[in-house]
């Protein structure tokens, strides 16, 4: 019920704050600067490759992607008044012209309609801090060299408002579009923020058709600050003084397309450059408001201006003047400490969790730093879980750093901060803005963003094997480096899962009774903790662990237990159905019996029943067990996925072992021939995926086992990797037969 | 074309409505709506329309969303409720490029025990649109009243007549002093709509038909005809193309097949629909210049080039046969249709042309407009036909010859298609990607099966063929190979969950599959057994498994045949069942033994 309204809800409120207004002058300005642009790569004559046009639905011709910003002071009545200085803006221009021949029909469906026109305006009171508007055009190349250009007046404005007037943006349909055409089309952006950043831009140089030719053009006034970064292996830009504006040019050639395969992170293993153009101009602000927890203003921005305007008014002490800068991470790790220091909130739960520390500690006297810190968490992630307000992660890291301090630890406490090993390394950042923040008692991490999947002091997986830092004590000058840290790589068996089943069958009706218990650690018990643990199961837990009083306790309102009860055994419906591959048929019981979120909770763990239909199957007078069905969950890579030659990114390095139990059907047995069949034992560098099966009177084990060595599989080991899931997705039609005895 | 913005998206609001025994948190205790036909000048004029819903939080706070919809013919004159303030937004339809319909919606906050009373009231400016009243909701609503009041002056021809009205519903009629007659129906305890894989929602949810607003077909037609362009004088772009796509067609048949052929590789499908445009075909030329249309579009671009090479090119007015089983006879009403196509008159025969389905073998029908009634333009009279369903021309039939290596069943395999077997496969190629369609092939030849590696997969017509290797057929135990040959193929339906099952199923297609698998065994190998012979036949399915065993060859031939689209929703679970002991039969193990 509540997802149902919250879906509808977003997709309503992002009609909101939306102005009808004509686009047409923005498309005429944007068509200048496009159709103007003396590129001879913009040919649409440009041969393309046999090899190229035969296997490809599309191939980009030339992609254009170019970017200018000025600086201005201007006054302003309004905004003296509120802040005693003027307008100090931003403003961006962006256009993006892309020219593709199209080949197929799909991709001629990709590139039939466009959406453009979107208008958008943040105001603070009357200060307008940002605007940003967008303009189209399109021409099409036919093969006998004939263009058109689409008349952008038959484009269907989609528009909201009780009489349908507030126009959101407009949809056009490409008229005589085939296959064989060439589309140019361009998005000219035009961006103003007052004393905004604008938002951050990523070039990427590969994409979902081969690319001939890539150009990246960049003008930034001298006194706007430029920060990039080239990412894996991306070309890096050498910016020079030119017509008064620092600039730069990139220009590549035949660029291969993204291949499309799993155990791809985009993140660190496809080229792109990151470029940040910061206005540095204004008055640095030393603190924050409350409202959005990492500074600034209380912006509520709409998606489309909220994605586009990433920037908020902290400035850091050590920000660069104008200029453009290739810089150290160093660099940002100076600026993550003046963030740290400027940093402040108004709330009372670092004080009262910090009284709850002191008086545990009076009634536990051998408590020490761990369960002291333990302690520390979960009280101040209970009292923000029961407020009326919502705070951030990086806001609830502060308390709790806090808090700390409060309750006299004796060991140090600080901030950490630390990127996902889906995004780019810490090292790569380009902003104080990018990592994630965290608290640190000791060595241990207190992450509140992922209260619902670890304990106490536990990294989750998604940082596995990253660098991070840590700044115990904020420092007066920027000139103190944080202390670095490395999280350890993890072994297979820190992450370990163990399913222990027993399996009744009814040979009759093919049906079987699956009954079964779930043992995870480490990063299986992240994921299954994730899906079974809810806001209301956590407090419960947690008012058990502070030692609550029934009466003291939190009555959420909001809380059905019928339903949540439902909602947990659709999801070991949907657990069942994932890590056997065969969805049972029903659920008939569930119990979580460790959570593994509360101090010292190492396992998540819970048992089940569910039953499962076409279990068995005939075979002249013996019944064949289709014991694989239990383990489908392995795909078999196929076609041209099977050949690799660059590094894929699995999961994390973990064992899943199950056991199954099969108790005999009465009259039954089973050959000592007929378990050998269901042995494998396949082992290699990257893992291993062994059976084996033995039978004990009328109670058959099979014990199935699986290894993941590392997250990362060398291209060289590929092959491994090959036999490994081939050995276990071919387990799936694994039988095992039983004979009726005589 | 437009489908009646009510049915439409009420029942996208509640396909979001998921079912469960456990009664929602969430309900409606009471819901009164009140349509008020006004007249003017003695014809339908405008329908005021009234709704209060009262919500309700059972066992705990929570959220919910009032909402009404509305489009350029309907406005919204009032929507409140407490604490909320409406939010009026465009409704996007991933399938619908442009559509004038939008959302009204009231977000409330309950608090457990306590009701909320949400207001809306809203008018429907064209009378033609009022013409079906869903009765189904998006929350269960445990008490609710329709109410339609027809002034009297128009009483004698407009009426309300009830339609699929479920037991705890109850129709019926007053009139009132002045002549006004009101036509209710009391419901209590409604289940909220719930979409279901297989299921008939649109068709077989209640409602109320509002039965007189066109005085006869004839004057249906006529308003709808009012939309046509005119088709007097076709374009020379349309003639000339006309021309040049029939040039050497031997006769007529030919040249519509040629015709429509290349309206649907060429022209792109593109809905827009909103107030007369979901009503108004756009002229042949216009869609030729644009290259596409929606179904109106095509069908009109296939009229024009049908006329201008002398074929007698008609417009028709169609509704699916998952939009609506009702004929334009037993609803004279623009929402009994939702589709258009053409239609060529060649002597005594009609012959339908959809222009919308795509890469289809010639003279195909679409599985949705297969025993609709058709509303056929004639001048200024009409015609009124069903549209026939081709006698058992869909068959898929597969040919495996294969042979065992010792770990794994191995050989060549192909599959020959025809009719919706072969519209969908030209469909899934024709649309896949250069660079994907090998691996989109692939999995076609190997549909259903996980395990089968297929290699130099080729498509030539209506064949795919293919190598293929199949590690998990087969399993040695001991000194015998237990083989599967699984020779049931399906595409077309699969075993459903019919637990909690509110709805008929009604399947766009009928299943019609023969396999044929010869085995060739290798020296030292005999066969222990085979799978008993099995047989199937009832109301749902006619199939057979058979394995003969010859001179080192066992061949298996199997036959799977759905006899009918639709199962009441008393006999899904049969009908489930029955698929199940196929697919079981199937999967029975044949034996082979080494030869010492």
């Amino acid at each position: 019920m509540k997802s149902r309204f919250i879906i509808t809800l977003v997709a309503l409120s992002l009609a909101c704050g939306l102005q009808a207004m004509p686009v047409a002058k923005i498309n005429q300005r944007g068509a200048k600067a496009a159709w103007d642009m003396a590129s001879p790569v913009f040919n649409p004559k440009t041969p393309i490759p046999d090899s190229m046009a035969q296997s490809n639905s599309a191939v980009i011709i030339a992609h254009y992607n170019g970017l200018s910003a000025v600086h201005e002071y201007t006054p302003s009545i309004v905004k003296e008044q509120r802040a005693d200085y003027g307008s100090n803006i931003t403003r961006a221009r962006e256009i993006e012209r892309v020219m593709i021949k199209l080949l197929d029909k799909d991709a001629v469906k990709r590139h039939a309609n466009f959406e453009f026109g979107k208008k958008d305006e943040q105001w603070l009171g009357n200060i307008k801090l940002a605007e940003i508007e967008e303009g189209f055009g399109v021409r099409v190349y036919k093969p006998d060299g004939t263009m058109h250009e689409v008349d952008l007046s038959q484009a269907l404005p989609i528009a909201d408002g009780k009489k349908g007037n507030k126009k959101r943006c407009n949809r056009i349909a490409i008229p005589d579009l085939e296959v064989g055409d060439v589309l140019d089309y361009f998005y000219y952006t035009e961006e103003m923020c007052d004393e905004l950043d604008i938002s951050v831009r990523a070039v990427a140089f590969a994409a979902r058709y081969p690319m001939l030719n890539c150009i990246v053009e960049c003008s930034v006034d001298p006194t706007l600050t430029l920060e990039m970064r080239a990412n894996n292996g991306a070309p890096v830009p050498v910016a020079h003084l030119e017509d008064g504006q620092n600039k730069f040019r990139l220009y590549t050639v035949n660029l291969g397309a993204v291949p499309s395969t799993k155990y791809i992170n985009a993140a660190r293993q496809l080229p792109f450059l990151e470029m940040r153009i910061l206005n540095n101009n204004s008055q640095p602000r030393y603190s924050t408001e409350r409202a959005n927890m990492i500074g600034g203003y209380a912006i509520s921005s709409d998606a489309f201006l909220g994605r586009q305007v990433s920037g908020i008014t902290f400035k850091p002490k050590s920000a660069r003047k104008g200029g453009v800068y290739v810089l150290p991470s160093q660099t940002y790790y100076q600026d993550i400490a003046y963030f740290l220091r400027a940093y402040n909130y108004k709330s009372g739960i670092p004080g009262r969790a910090a009284s709850m520390t002191k008086a545990y500690r009076k009634a536990t006297p051998d408590a020490g730093a761990r369960q002291l810190s333990d302690y520390t968490y979960v009280a101040v992630m209970y009292l923000s879980l029961i407020d009326d307000e919502r705070f951030s992660p990086t806001g609830l890291s502060f308390m709790l750093r806090d808090a700390a301090d409060k309750a006299k630890f004796t060991i140090p406490s600080g901030i950490g901060f630390i990127k996902s090993s889906h995004d780019i390394p810490l090292s790569m950042i380009t902003s104080w803005r990018s990592p994630d923040y965290v608290a640190m008692i000791g060595d241990r991490p207190y992450n509140p963003g992922a209260v619902l999947s670890c304990a106490p002091g536990e990294w989750p997986l998604s940082y596995q094997a990253e660098e991070g830092g840590c700044y115990r004590k904020i420092p007066e000058d920027a000139m103190t480096s944080p202390e670095m840290f490395t999280i350890p790589p993890t072994k297979p068996n820190a992450n370990t899962r163990i399913d222990e089943m027993t399996l009744t069958l009814d040979s009759a009706t093919g049906k079987a009774t699956l009954t079964g218990s779930i043992s995870a650690v480490g990063g299986h018990k992240q994921i299954l903790a994730s899906r079974f643990n809810d806001r209301h199961s956590w407090l419960n837990e947690a008012e058990d662990y502070l030692g609550i009083a029934d009466e003291d306790r939190y009555k959420d309102t909001a809380y059905d237990p019928e339903a949540a009860h439902e909602e947990l055994y659709e999801a070991m419906k949907d657990e069942l159905a994932k890590s056997t591959g065969l969805t049972p048929s029903k659920v008939d019981t569930v119990t979580i019996t460790s959570r593994g979120v509360m101090p010292g909770a190492k396992s998540f763990a819970c048992d089940y029943r569910a039953t499962f239909d076409d279990i068995t199957a005939d075979a002249d007078n013996e019944t064949v067990v289709n014991i694989g069905k239990l383990f489908a969950d392995t795909e078999r890579i196929s076609g041209a996925e099977r050949n690799r030659n660059f590094d894929a990114v699995a999961s994390f390095p973990n064992n899943y072992i199950r056991r199954l139990r099969l108790r005999l059907p009465e009259g039954h047995s089973v050959s000592q021939e007929a378990l050998a069949a269901l042995e494998r034992s396949v082992s290699n560098n990257t893992g291993s995926f062994t059976v084996s099966a033995t039978a004990d009177n009328d109670i058959v084990s099979i014990d199935v086992s699986q290894q993941m060595r590392d997250y990362i599989i060398p291209a060289a080991q590929w092959q491994q990797f090959l036999d490994l899931t081939d050995a276990a997705a071919y387990f799936a039609g694994a039988v095992l037969i039983i004979n009726k005895e005589k | 074309m437009k489908i009646l913005s009510l049915i439409l998206l009420f029942t996208l609001a509640g396909a979001y409505a998921h079912g469960a025994t456990l009664p929602d948190n969430v309900r409606v205790t009471d819901e009164v709506t009140n349509y008020r036909l006004t007249a003017r000048d003695g014809k339908p004029w405008q329908v005021k329309v009234e709704k209060t819903q009262t919500f309700e939080a059972l066992r705990s706070d929570d959220d919910a969303i009032a909402m009404t919809f509305y489009d350029d013919n309907t406005s919204i004159d009032k929507a409140s409720a407490p604490g909320s303030k409406p939010i009026y937004r465009q409704w996007i339809d991933d399938d619908i490029f442009y559509d004038d319909q939008r959302i009204c919606a009231l977000p409330l906050e309950l608090k457990k025990g306590k009701p909320v009373k949400a207001e809306f009231k809203s008018t429907i400016k064209v009378p033609e649109q009022f013409s079906k009243i869903p009765l189904g909701c998006s929350e269960f609503t445990v008490k609710s009243a329709t109410n339609v009041t027809i002034p009297a002056e128009l009483a004698a021809t407009i009426t309300i007549e009830p339609r699929n009205l479920s037991g705890n519903m109850h129709f019926s009629k007053a009139v009132s002093p002045k002549g006004d007659v009101t036509y209710t129906v009391d419901a209590r305890d409604i289940e909220p709509l719930r979409s279901e894989k297989y299921g008939t929602l649109l068709v077989a949810m209640p409602c109320l038909l509002v039965k007189g607003m066109f005085g006869s077909v004839g004057d249906l037609y006529s308003h709808l005809r009012s939309f046509l362009p005119d088709y007097t004088a076709v374009s020379p772009e349309v003639s000339e193309l006309a021309r040049k796509v029939t040039q050497g067609a031997p006769d007529t048949i030919a040249k519509i097949d040629s015709i429509a052929a290349w309206v649907r590789r060429n022209i792109r499908y593109v809905a827009i629909e909103h107030g007369d445009y979901a009503f108004s075909p756009a002229p042949p030329a216009q869609v030729l210049a644009c290259r596409y249309g929606d179904c109106k579009g095509s069908a009109s671009l296939i009229k024009g080039m049908m006329r201008a090479v002398g074929i007698d090119g008609r417009m028709v007015w169609i509704g699916t046969s998952g939009h609506s089983d009702l004929t334009w006879e037993e609803h004279t009403a623009r929402s009994t249709g939702n589709h258009m196509i053409a239609a060529a008159l060649v002597g005594d025969s009609i012959i339908y042309v959809d222009g919308t389905v795509g890469h289809v073998p010639a003279g195909y029908i679409a599985a949705g407009i297969r025993g609709q009634q058709a509303l056929i333009e004639d001048g200024e009279g009409y015609l009124l036909r069903i549209v026939p369903t081709p006698a058992a021309d869909s068959r898929h039939s597969i040919e495996i010859k294969a042979a065992f290596d010792g770990h794994a069943l191995y050989g060549k395999l192909s599959h020959t298609f025809s009719g919706d077997y072969l519209a969908f496969a030209d469909n899934v190629y024709d649309s896949t990607p250069l660079d994907r369609r090998d691996k989109v092939l692939r999995h076609v030849a190997s549909y259903g099966r996980s395990n089968m590696k297929t290699d130099k997969v080729t498509k030539d017509k209506d064949v795919i063929t293919a190598d293929f290797i199949d590690m998990s057929a087969s399993q040695p135990v001991g000194t015998s190979l237990y083989v599967k040959l699984s020779p049931v193929w399906t595409m077309f339906c699969e075993p459903f969950d019919t637990d909690k099952r509110r709805t008929a199923a009604k399947f766009g297609y009928l299943e019609n599959t023969d396999t044929d698998i010869t085995l060739s065994l290798h020296d030292g190998m005999a066969v222990k057994s085979v799978p008993r012979p099995f047989t199937a036949d009832n109301e749902w399915f006619e199939a057979s498994i058979d394995y003969t065993i010859s001179d080192g060859e066992v061949k298996c031939h199997s036959r799977l045949r759905m006899k009918q689209q639709y199962v009441p929703v008393d006999r899904v679970k049969e009908w489930n069942d029955t698929l199940k002991s196929i697919i079981r039969a199937s999967d029975s193990r044949m034996v082979l033994e080494k030869i010492k």
